[in-house]
């Protein structure tokens, strides 16, 4: 679907991408994550046609962001990290409009407009003026005008930037929602973020490629035994319990994850395990799910990556 | 096409839906009317006048090319600079559409403002019935002329507007580039074909007593087409800028 080699992209003396390459499938939700100034937001620019590459080659849908730009763009929809609105236009009057400059056909245009707001949840406000909505509801307009003629690839730079913990689970259930039928760039500087919604991430710094890895959403959990003083007897207790099918020991921690049969009664085995290891003697001081590692890989690639002069 | 009348309809809808078009609407015609008063009442003192009509329609046409310089800027801030500084620009810049239809679209919307502006401002050559009765032509001829020098200025203040994202310097740019194209026709030394090509007071004064020439046309549409091409090269090199 979206197809990346060599890119690089240059402001004056200022190489802000270093010829990366990826590629991301069709259908799938990839996280461009990576610290402020890192070149996610250029990257996106070029994907969806806004800036030309200095030199590489985009392919979007099997099309060249350089030869075929009208083309990429009537297959991309882009919510920029500033959502592009008309503040004084009415939220049913501007997607309306938006509908038109990315030619839709006028027979179809209202159904598309009307799917789209029903979509994105902003029946209620379709009839206000923009600049008098939230800006949760802004956000969503904003989604909306990058929806509505339909793309098949879906760029969106910070969708949740700014907005508070309850809208950003509304549009992260949406993305969700939205990306059942499409493939979807993210970027995000929010480890959270990309992990609660992305099943690929690509990890951005200072213009390069620092990491690509991927997140299996129903990937199964693990937990960690953390305890006061032997790990090794604390880890051979654990190994012997039957339903554990996995266990290692990561400073003061015993990391575990539970058989495929009993993972629907997680809680009775976990608090079943915590009453047998004291039981055993075993002085324990913390029993927590271990979140996966794509904090740590970010933090090792941004460490690794050699520092350039000059760049941001 | 389409696309081009999307833009254009939310442009022109855009003026009236801020004070922006409304307050110049109510300056243009202050002064107009000032103006209109001042002229009909030396008129009268005088007695007689050859055409009334045409005397009405130069003043106005005049009295439009210096009042367009200091208020063209205002539009044409509004419909690039500002998009460009707010990032709406990029709305219509990431749509499967041209430069051409983005700039033609912003082009027709100030126009059309200006259409309208100065369709209103027939009343005045009109009132002229009252009294005596003109030479149509000389009218329809004069009106083009209120026409056309708008959208000649139109065209220069976008070129200008597309050139900075920040709307103080397009405002006092474009003012200071349209000063200086217009009066460029009177400093010595320049070849006759450039004076008579940029002087548009005068270009305008000769379409007021109804001669229109297709030299005189052609200069306008050449001036539109120079200037829009311009901004245009301006907003596409935005796109490639290293």
């Amino acid at each position: 679907m979206i197809e990346v080699s060599g890119l690089t992209k240059l402001y004056g003396e200022r190489k802000v991408l270093h010829g990366i390459s990826f590629s991301v499938g069709v259908g799938r939700v990839c996280g461009l994550l990576g610290p402020n100034g890192s070149g996610k937001s250029t990257t996106m620019d070029i994907l969806s046609g806004l800036l030309g590459p200095s030199d590489g080659s985009v392919k979007v849908c099997g099309l060249d962001v350089v030869t075929q730009p009208q083309e990429v763009k009537a297959k991309v929809g882009y919510l920029p990290d500033n959502p592009p609105l008309h503040l004084e236009m009415k939220v049913s009057d501007f997607i309306s409009y938006v509908s038109k400059i990315r030619g839709v056909p006028k027979s179809k245009q209202k159904s598309y407009v009307e799917k789209v707001i029903e979509d994105c949840d902003v029946k209620d406000v379709a009839h206000r003026i923009i600049g008098n909505l939230s800006k949760g509801y802004r956000q969503r307009v904003a989604l909306c005008s990058a929806l509505v003629h339909q793309p098949s690839v879906l760029i969106l730079d910070e969708p949740t930037e700014g907005l508070d913990p309850n809208q950003i689970l509304l549009i992260r259930n949406l993305i969700k929602k939205l990306s059942q039928d499409r493939t979807v760039i993210m970027s995000s500087h929010i480890l959270s973020e990309v992990q609660a919604t992305c099943e690929d991430v690509i990890i951005i710094n200072q213009g390069h490629i620092a990491a690509t890895t991927s997140l299996s959403l129903d990937a199964k959990p693990a937990y960690c035994l953390s305890v006061v003083g032997d790990v090794t007897s604390a880890l051979g207790w654990v190994k012997s319990q039957s339903y554990i099918t996995e266990a290692t020991v990561h400073e003061d921690k015993v990391r575990f994850t539970f058989k495929d049969e009993d993972q629907k009664n997680l809680k009775s085995h976990l608090v079943e395990l915590n009453k047998k290891a004291i039981e055993s003697g075993i002085s324990v001081y913390g029993l927590e799910e271990h979140k996966t590692g794509l904090e740590s890989l970010f933090f090792d690639v941004i460490k690794k990556q050699p520092v350039i002069g000059g760049q941001e | 096409m389409k696309a081009i009348l999307a833009i254009a309809e939310r442009d022109f809808k855009g003026f009236f839906g801020t004070p922006v078009g409304w307050i110049a609407s109510c300056i243009i015609f202050l002064v107009a009317g000032l103006l209109f008063f001042i002229v009909t009442s030396q008129l009268l003192a005088r007695g007689q006048a050859v055409d009334p009509a045409s005397e009405i329609l130069s003043n106005l046409v005049g009295f439009l090319n210096y009042i367009n310089i200091f208020i063209i800027p205002i539009f044409t801030m509004k419909v690039i600079t500002e998009e460009l500084a707010s990032g709406t620009y990029r709305l219509q810049a990431s749509a499967p559409i041209t430069t051409w239809e983005i700039m033609i679209g912003k082009f027709s919307a100030i126009t059309g403002y200006f259409l309208v502006i100065t369709c209103c401002m027939l009343i005045y050559p009109l009132f002229v019935f009252v009294f005596s009765t003109p030479d149509l032509k000389v009218i329809a001829a004069g009106w083009l002329a209120m026409l056309l020098n708008s959208a000649a200025i139109i065209s220069i203040s976008m070129f200008i507007a597309s050139l900075s994202k920040n709307a103080v310097i397009s405002y006092l740019g474009s003012v200071f580039f349209i000063i200086l194209f217009l009066f460029s026709a009177y400093i010595t030394g320049m070849p006759e074909w450039y004076s008579k090509s940029v002087n548009l007071l005068e270009l305008g004064n000769e379409m007021t007593r109804g001669i229109v020439k297709t030299g005189s046309l052609m200069i306008y549409v050449s001036i539109c087409g120079i200037f829009l091409f311009l901004s245009r090269m301006i907003l596409e090199s935005k796109r490639w800028r290293v």
